[in-house]
C-alpha cells in the first residue's frame, strides 16, 4: 500500500469560481491529521473531491495508491450525514444497508461503538437529537477497516463530555496504519490526539506541519493557528 | 459484479418498499367504490347481487390498476433522482456508470415486479367473480373458448405484433426514466457551470429559449432527423400506417432513442452530476 492520500494539482471550480487552486497533499500512513481553515475555505469540498461525490475537478487524486473513484470510495470511510435514508428508518436497517454494500463493514466492531455511544439499534433517525445522529455517523463510519478515514467536523453537535470521550478514543477505533483526516472547530479538544495540522487559506493548502514542530516552538496547536491566522491578518 | 448485484437488491428493496400499501390501498378503495356505486348504496343481500358486486370489484380494480401502475411508475422516477443526488448511495464503491445502470435497472425491476402482483390480485378477483358470479364464469368461458379457437390461427405476424407490443411498453418506460434523468442531470450541471449569483437567472431565460425552440422545431421542422425521432411517438399515436414493418421500424427507432439517452446520461452522470452535500 503506498499513502493513504496523495493529491497532486488539485483545481476544482464550480459556478464559474475557482473554490480549489493548485492544492497538492500528501499524508502518511498512522496519521491523524487536523484540517483546518475558515468558514468557507473548501474543507468540505476537499472532502469531497477526496470520496468522489464532487466532479469535475482537475488534478489527480490517489487514495492508497487508487485514483479511480470506485476504487478510492472503496478505501476510505466518509462521515456522511445519513440523508439518503427516510426519517423513519431504524439503525438496524442502516446497519443492514452497510453490512450489504461495504465489504469492510465490521458488525461486531459497530456493537462495540453502538454501546460505547449508547444508542439503542431499534431507534429510528426521526427520533434522534443531532449528537446522537453524529454519533451513529462515526460508529459507521468508524465500523469500516479503511486506510483513510474522512470526518467532516463530526462533533459539532455532540455534547463536550461525550465528545472528549470519542475524541480520546478514536486512536483505538482506527487501524494502525490507518490515516484519519479531520476537519473541526473544537481545535483545542482534538489537539491532544493530532500528530499534523493542514491549514486550507487561499483556496489551497497553505501549511502543512507536524504537531511536534508546531510544540517545538512553545505553541499550542490552537495558538498556532490563531496566530497564523493573526500574522496573515497583519500582513 | 458482485457489488452490482448487491447494490441493484437494496435499491430494489427501496424501490418495492411501499408496493404492499399501494396494492391495499388499490384493493380497499376499488371495493370501497363497488360498495357505495352498487345499488345506489341500498344492499339487499342476495345470491345476484352478491354475484355482481364481485364483478364490480373486478372492473374497478383492473381499470385502477392503470392508474396505480402509472403512480408506482412515477414514484420509481422519483426515487431514481433521489439516489442519484443522495451522497449516502454515492459514496457506495461502485463505478458511477454501474451505479446510474444499477438505479435504472432496479427501478424497471421493481415495476416488473408491480405489474406482476397486479396481475396475481386480478386472477384472485377474477377466480372468486368466476366462483359466484354466473353470468361471468359463462362469459370467461365463452372466451377461452374463442382464444383456443383463434390459437390454431396464430401466425408469426400475429405473435409479433403480440411481442411488439410489450417490447414497445418496455422500452417506453425506459425512455421515460431516461428523459427525467437527462432533464435532471443537464439543468443541475448547467446550474453548477453558470456563475451562482445570475445562475438563476440564467437558467430561466435558458429554459424558455429551449422551450421556444422545441415547439419551433416540433411545428416548423420536416427534416428528416426529426421525422425519424418522432416516428416511433407518431406509431403509437396511429399516425403511420400501422404494419408490420412500421412497428419494427418504431422498436429499433426507439432502441436507439433509449441507448443515445442511456450514454448521454451516463456522461452526465459520472462526469457533472455532483452528489448533495449531505451533512
Amino acid at each position: 500500500m503506498g499513502n493513504p492520500l496523495e493529491i497532486t494539482d488539485l483545481v476544482y471550480k464550480k459556478n464559474q469560481k475557482k473554490i480549489i487552486t493548485d492544492l497538492n497533499l500528501t499524508l502518511k500512513p498512522g496519521k491523524i491529521v487536523a484540517l483546518l481553515g475558515e468558514n468557507g475555505a473548501g474543507k468540505t469540498t476537499l472532502m469531497r473531491i477526496i470520496s468522489g461525490v464532487a466532479k469535475n475537478y482537475r488534478g489527480t487524486v490517489k487514495v492508497a495508491s487508487f485514483a479511480k473513484e470506485a476504487d478510492r470510495k472503496a478505501h476510505l470511510s466518509f462521515t456522511d450525514g445519513l440523508t439518503g435514508f427516510a426519517n423513519s428508518t431504524k439503525i438496524n436497517d442502516i446497519v443492514k444497508f452497510y453490512q450489504i454494500l461495504y465489504h469492510d463493514f465490521s458488525l461486531k466492531q459497530f456493537e462495540q461503538l453502538r454501546k460505547f455511544m449508547n444508542l439503542d439499534s431499534d431507534m429510528r433517525l426521526s427520533e434522534m437529537s443531532k449528537g446522537m445522529k453524529e454519533k451513529l455517523v462515526i460508529a459507521l463510519t468508524f465500523s469500516r477497516k479503511t486506510d483513510l478515514y474522512l470526518l467532516d467536523e463530526p462533533f459539532s453537535g455532540i455534547d463536550a463530555m461525550a465528545r472528549k470521550k470519542i475524541i480520546k478514543s478514536i486512536i483505538l477505533w482506527k487501524q494502525e496504519k490507518s490515516t484519519i483526516l479531520v476537519s473541526d472547530h473544537f481545535v483545542n479538544e482534538i489537539a491532544a490526539v493530532l500528530d499534523e495540522v493542514v491549514i486550507i487559506k487561499n483556496k489551497t493548502v497553505c501549511m502543512h506541519k507536524s504537531t511536534e514542530a508546531i510544540r517545538a516552538d512553545n505553541q499550542s496547536v490552537e495558538e498556532f493557528y490563531e496566530s497564523f491566522y493573526q500574522r496573515e491578518e497583519d500582513e | 459484479m458482485a457489488i452490482f448485484n448487491r447494490y441493484f437488491t437494496v435499491l430494489f428493496r427501496l424501490k418495492t418498499k411501499w408496493i404492499s400499501i399501494l396494492l391495499i390501498i388499490q384493493t380497499v378503495a376499488s371495493f370501497a367504490m363497488s360498495f357505495f356505486n352498487f345499488n345506489n348504496g341500498h344492499v339487499y343481500i342476495n345470491r345476484t347481487i352478491f354475484s355482481n358486486f364481485f364483478t364490480l370489484w373486478l372492473t374497478i380494480f383492473v381499470v385502477s390498476a392503470w392508474l396505480f401502475t402509472g403512480i408506482f411508475y412515477l414514484t420509481t422516477c422519483f426515487q431514481n433522482e433521489r439516489v442519484s443526488k443522495s451522497q449516502t448511495w454515492r459514496l457506495v464503491p461502485i463505478d458511477d456508470k454501474k451505479l446510474y445502470f444499477d438505479n435504472i435497472l432496479s427501478s424497471f425491476g421493481a415495476l416488473l415486479f408491480f405489474v406482476i402482483l397486479e396481475i396475481i390480485c386480478t386472477l384472485i378477483l377474477g377466480v372468486v367473480t368466476f366462483t359466484f358470479d354466473s353470468q361471468f364464469h359463462t362469459v370467461i368461458i365463452e372466451m377461452f373458448t374463442d382464444i383456443g379457437r383463434h390459437l390454431q390461427q396464430v401466425d408469426l405476424e400475429i405473435m409479433f405484433n403480440f411481442f411488439g407490443a410489450i417490447m414497445m411498453a418496455i422500452l417506453c418506460a425506459f425512455f421515460g426514466y431516461f428523459i427525467i434523468s437527462f432533464l435532471n442531470y443537464s439543468s443541475r450541471a448547467l446550474l453548477d457551470f453558470l456563475p451562482q449569483a445570475l445562475s438563476k437567472a440564467y437558467f430561466r431565460v435558458i429554459t424558455v429559449f429551449v422551450i421556444i425552440l422545441i415547439a419551433w422545431l416540433a411545428i416548423k421542422a420536416n427534416d428528416i432527423g426529426l421525422q425519424i425521432i418522432s416516428f416511433p411517438f407518431r406509431f403509437m399515436m396511429g399516425e403511420t400506417t400501422g404494419t408490420n414493418d412500421d412497428l419494427a421500424l418504431a422498436l429499433i427507432l426507439m432502441l436507439v432513442i433509449n441507448l443515445f439517452f442511456w450514454l448521454l446520461d451516463t456522461i452526465l452522470f459520472s462526469k457533472f452530476f455532483e452528489a448533495r452535500e449531505g451533512k
